[in-house]
C-alpha cells in the first residue's frame, strides 16, 4: 500500500457513516531490517498546519495551539481501529463521543446555538 | 422526472454564476466602449465553462467526490491549500461586488443610498441560507431569475444592426483602445469562468446523489444552462451597444447602466432591470457563499450540507457566516461597486490557472473520472483559453490601473 | 511542483514586457489627452440629458433621476479639477473647463426641476446639455484632423 498516495489527506468516516476529517498525518513504526508500519492516524491539531511552508505554518501553528480547542493536539487514531481502506477510510471510532469532534462540537455550542432561530 | 427538475440547478447555476453583476458590467461596458465587437469572448468564455460545469458534474456521478474534495484527495494538503486560499481571497471580492450590486439595485428603486443597503443584503442572504434547504437556491432563484429574459426582450426590441452582431461573434482587432478592449476581454472572461461554479454544481450534484445514469443529464443541464447565461450576457451587450455607444457615453456607474432599457420598454425597462441586478446578484451572493463553506468544508473533511440542520453541520455554516458577515464593508465604505467589480472579475482571470489546471488533472486521471476521462477537446480548450486569459490579465490589469483606460 | 519551477523564468518576462508595455502606455501625448477628457465631456453631457429626459417621459422615479443626477454632478466636477490641474494647452483648458461647469449646472438645473416637479422647464436644459455634447463632438473631430 503506498502511503502517502492512499492514506494521507482522505476522508475519514466513523463507525455511524459520518464525515470526522481527514488524515492530516501518520506516525510511524519503523523496526529496523522491517517494513515500516502505521502506528496512529491524526487527525486535525497542529499536524496540517506544521504541513504549511515557513512562517505560515509556523504562524497558523501558533494560532491553533493558542487558541485551539484542543490545544494543538491531534486526535489520534490507533491503526488497529481502521476499519476499511478505499477511497474514503472507515475507522471504529464514534466520532461525535470520541474527541474528534471537539471543534466541531465547540462551534455548534458556541456560536451555532447562540444564533437566534437555530 | 427528478433528473429534468435537475435541469434547474443547470439554469440556477447559469443565472446566479452568469448574470450577475460581474457579467452585466462587463457586457455593459464592452457593449458601450466597442459595440458588438466583444461578443466573442463571451461565446468563449461560455464554452469554456460549459466544458468546466460538465466536467465538475460528472466527476461528482462518476466518484462521488466534490471537486474540492478529490482535489484535496489527490494533491494532498500541501498542494490543495493554494487553490484554497488564493480562490477565498479572490472570491471575496466577487462576493464584496454582488452585494454592491444588489445593494445598488435596491437605491435604483428606493433612492436610498447603496452604502446603506449592503449589510442588509448580506443579512438576508444569510438568512436565506440558515433557514432555506437547497431547494431554496435551486428552484426559486431560477424562478425569479427569469425576469432576467428582459434583457433579450429588450435587444431585440432595440433592432440592433444583427449582421453587425453575428460579425462579433469572432475575433476582430479593435477599432481603438487596445488596452481597454483587451481589459474588458479579461473582465468578460473572468466575469464568465467564475471557478466558484465548479464547487457549487458538484456540491449540488453529491447532494442530489447523482450516479452514471446522471451523465447524460448533466451533459444536457452543463450545455442548456450555461447557453442560457451566455445568451443573456450578449443580450446585455447588444442592447448596451445599441443604447450607449452611438450616444458616446462611457459608462463609469451602475446609474447610467440602469438607463439601459428605459428607451425600448419605459418604465418597465427600468424596473426589470432593477430587478435582474437584484436576483442574479442574489442568486451570486448565496452561490459564493455555499460555494466557500463546499470547498472549506470538503477539504478539511468536516461534515457538510445545505440540507442538513445547521446543528449537524456547526462548521460549514460558520464558514459561510463568516463570509457573508465580511462581505459588506468594502460597499460600506463608499468603495465604487463597478470598481470592484471590475477588479474581481479581472484577479478571477488572473488566478484561473490555479484554480483549474488541478482540475483538469484530476479529470483525466482514471482512479477519480473512472472509464470517462475528459476527451482531448476539452482538456485543449479549456486549458487554452485560461492561460490566455491569465496571461492577458497579469499584462492588462496594470494598464488599466496606469493608464486609466 | 513543476509549474513553481517553470516560474521563475516566465514571470521575469513577464515583468519585462509589462514595464516596457507600462512605459509606452503611460506618455500619453497631449492631443490625445484632450480627446479623452473631450469624450469623457461628452459621456457626461449625453448621461445627464438622458436622465432628464427619461425624467421628464416619466420613464424613471424621482428618486433615481435625483441621484444618478447628483452622482454625476460630483464626478463631472471632480473632472473639471483634473482638467485644471493637468497639462493641456491653455485654450483646450478653457473649452473643456467652460464646458464641464455647463455641464455641472445643467445637473443642478434638472436637480432642483425634479425636487419642484416642473417637468415643463426640462426642455431647455436638455437643449444645452445636448449642444454641449455637439461642441465637444465637433472639437474633437477639428483635434482629429489636424
Amino acid at each position: 500500500m503506498h502511503i502517502v498516495r492512499d492514506l494521507l489527506d482522505k476522508q475519514l468516516i466513523d463507525v455511524n457513516w459520518q464525515h470526522m476529517g481527514r488524515i492530516d498525518g501518520l506516525t510511524m513504526d519503523v523496526p529496523p531490517g522491517e517494513q515500516p508500519r502505521i502506528t496512529t492516524l491524526c487527525v486535525g491539531g497542529t499536524v496540517l498546519t506544521r504541513r504549511l511552508p515557513g512562517f505560515v505554518g509556523r504562524w497558523a501553528s501558533a494560532l491553533v495551539e493558542r487558541y485551539g480547542v484542543r490545544r494543538g493536539v491531534p486526535f489520534r487514531i490507533p491503526w488497529s481501529k481502521v476499519m476499511r481502506v478505499d477511497r474514503v477510510i472507515r475507522v471504529d471510532v464514534n466520532s461525535d463521543e470520541s474527541g474528534a469532534m471537539a471543534s466541531s462540537h465547540w462551534v455548534r455550542d458556541h456560536i451555532i446555538d447562540r444564533i437566534p432561530g437555530a | 422526472m427528478k433528473k429534468l427538475l435537475q435541469l434547474t440547478l443547470g439554469i440556477v447555476t447559469s443565472i446566479g454564476g452568469f448574470l450577475e453583476v460581474g457579467s452585466i458590467a462587463s457586457s455593459s461596458q464592452a457593449g458601450a466602449s466597442f459595440a458588438y465587437q466583444l461578443i466573442w469572448p463571451i461565446v468563449l468564455g461560455t464554452i469554456v465553462l460549459i466544458f468546466l460545469v460538465e466536467m465538475s458534474g460528472r466527476l461528482a456521478a462518476v466518484s462521488k467526490l466534490t471537486v474540492s474534495g478529490a482535489m484535496r484527495d489527490r494533491f494532498g494538503f500541501d498542494y490543495f491549500v493554494v487553490p484554497l486560499a488564493t480562490l477565498s481571497i479572490v472570491i471575496y471580492l466577487v462576493l464584496a461586488a454582488e452585494v454592491g450590486g444588489a445593494a445598488f439595485a435596491l437605491q435604483l428603486v428606493t433612492g436610498i443610498s447603496y452604502r446603506w443597503w449592503a449589510v442588509p443584503v448580506a443579512l438576508f442572504a444569510w438568512f436565506l441560507l440558515w433557514k432555506g434547504p437547497f431547494a431554496l437556491v435551486e428552484r426559486w432563484v431560477p424562478l425569479f431569475g427569469l425576469v432576467t429574459l428582459v434583457f433579450i426582450v429588450g435587444a431585440v426590441k432595440l433592432g440592433p444592426d444583427w449582421s453587425a452582431v453575428a460579425h462579433g461573434l469572432v475575433p476582430t482587432r479593435p477599432s481603438h483602445d487596445k488596452a481597454h478592449y483587451w481589459f474588458l476581454v479579461v473582465n468578460i472572461l473572468g466575469a464568465t469562468i467564475a471557478p466558484y461554479l465548479m464547487y457549487f454544481y458538484s456540491s449540488g450534484a453529491v447532494e442530489g446523489k447523482w450516479d452514471e445514469s446522471y451523465l447524460n443529464i448533466n451533459r444536457f443541464i452543463a450545455v442548456l444552462g450555461m447557453s442560457f447565461g451566455g445568451l443573456l450576457a450578449i443580450a446585455v451587450l447588444v442592447s448596451s451597444a445599441a443604447v450607449f455607444y452611438p450616444a458616446g457615453v462611457k459608462l463609469e456607474g451602475y446609474d447610467q447602466i440602469a438607463l439601459m432599457l428605459t428607451g425600448a420598454l419605459g418604465s418597465w425597462g427600468f424596473y426589470l432591470f432593477a430587478a435582474s441586478l437584484f436576483i442574479g446578484c442574489l442568486g451570486a451572493i448565496l452561490e459564493i457563499a455555499l460555494a466557500v463553506a463546499y470547498m472549506t468544508s470538503q477539504g478539511l473533511g468536516w461534515r457538510w450540507g445545505q440540507d442538513e440542520e445547521p446543528r449537524q453541520v456547526p462548521r460549514f455554516v460558520l464558514v459561510y457566516t463568516a463570509l457573508l458577515a465580511l462581505a459588506p464593508w468594502l460597499i460600506v465604505l463608499g468603495i465604487s461597486p463597478l470598481a470592484v467589480t471590475s477588479l474581481s472579475m479581472a484577479l478571477t482571470a488572473a488566478t484561473l490557472p490555479v484554480a483549474i489546471i488541478p482540475f483538469i488533472v484530476l479529470m483525466n486521471d482514471p482512479v477519480y473520472a473512472g472509464k470517462h476521462t475528459n476527451g482531448w477537446i476539452g482538456n485543449v480548450v479549456v486549458v487554452f483559453t485560461i492561460v490566455m486569459a491569465c496571461i492577458l490579465a497579469v499584462v492588462t490589469i496594470p494598464l488599466q490601473l496606469l493608464g486609466g483606460g | 511542483m513543476r509549474c513553481a519551477r517553470h516560474r521563475g523564468v516566465g514571470w521575469s518576462g513577464v515583468v519585462i514586457a509589462l514595464v516596457a508595455l507600462a512605459v509606452s502606455g503611460c506618455s500619453r501625448s497631449p492631443r490625445d489627452q484632450a480627446k479623452k477628457a473631450l469624450e469623457s465631456l461628452h459621456s457626461w453631457a449625453v448621461s445627464t440629458h438622458m436622465v432628464g429626459e427619461r425624467w421628464m417621459e416619466g420613464d424613471v422615479p424621482d428618486a433615481y433621476a435625483s441621484k444618478a443626477l447628483q452622482s454625476f454632478g460630483k464626478k463631472v466636477r471632480k473632472e473639471r479639477g483634473k482638467i485644471a490641474s493637468g497639462k493641456l494647452p491653455n485654450d483646450m483648458k478653457q473649452f473643456l473647463a467652460a464646458g464641464f461647469d455647463s455641464t455641472a449646472r445643467s445637473a443642478d438645473s434638472l436637480l432642483s426641476i425634479i425636487d419642484k416637479r416642473e417637468k415643463s422647464a426640462t426642455a431647455d436644459i436638455l437643449k444645452q446639455l445636448a449642444a454641449q455634447a455637439r461642441a465637444a463632438d465637433s472639437v474633437k473631430e477639428r483635434l482629429g484632423a489636424e
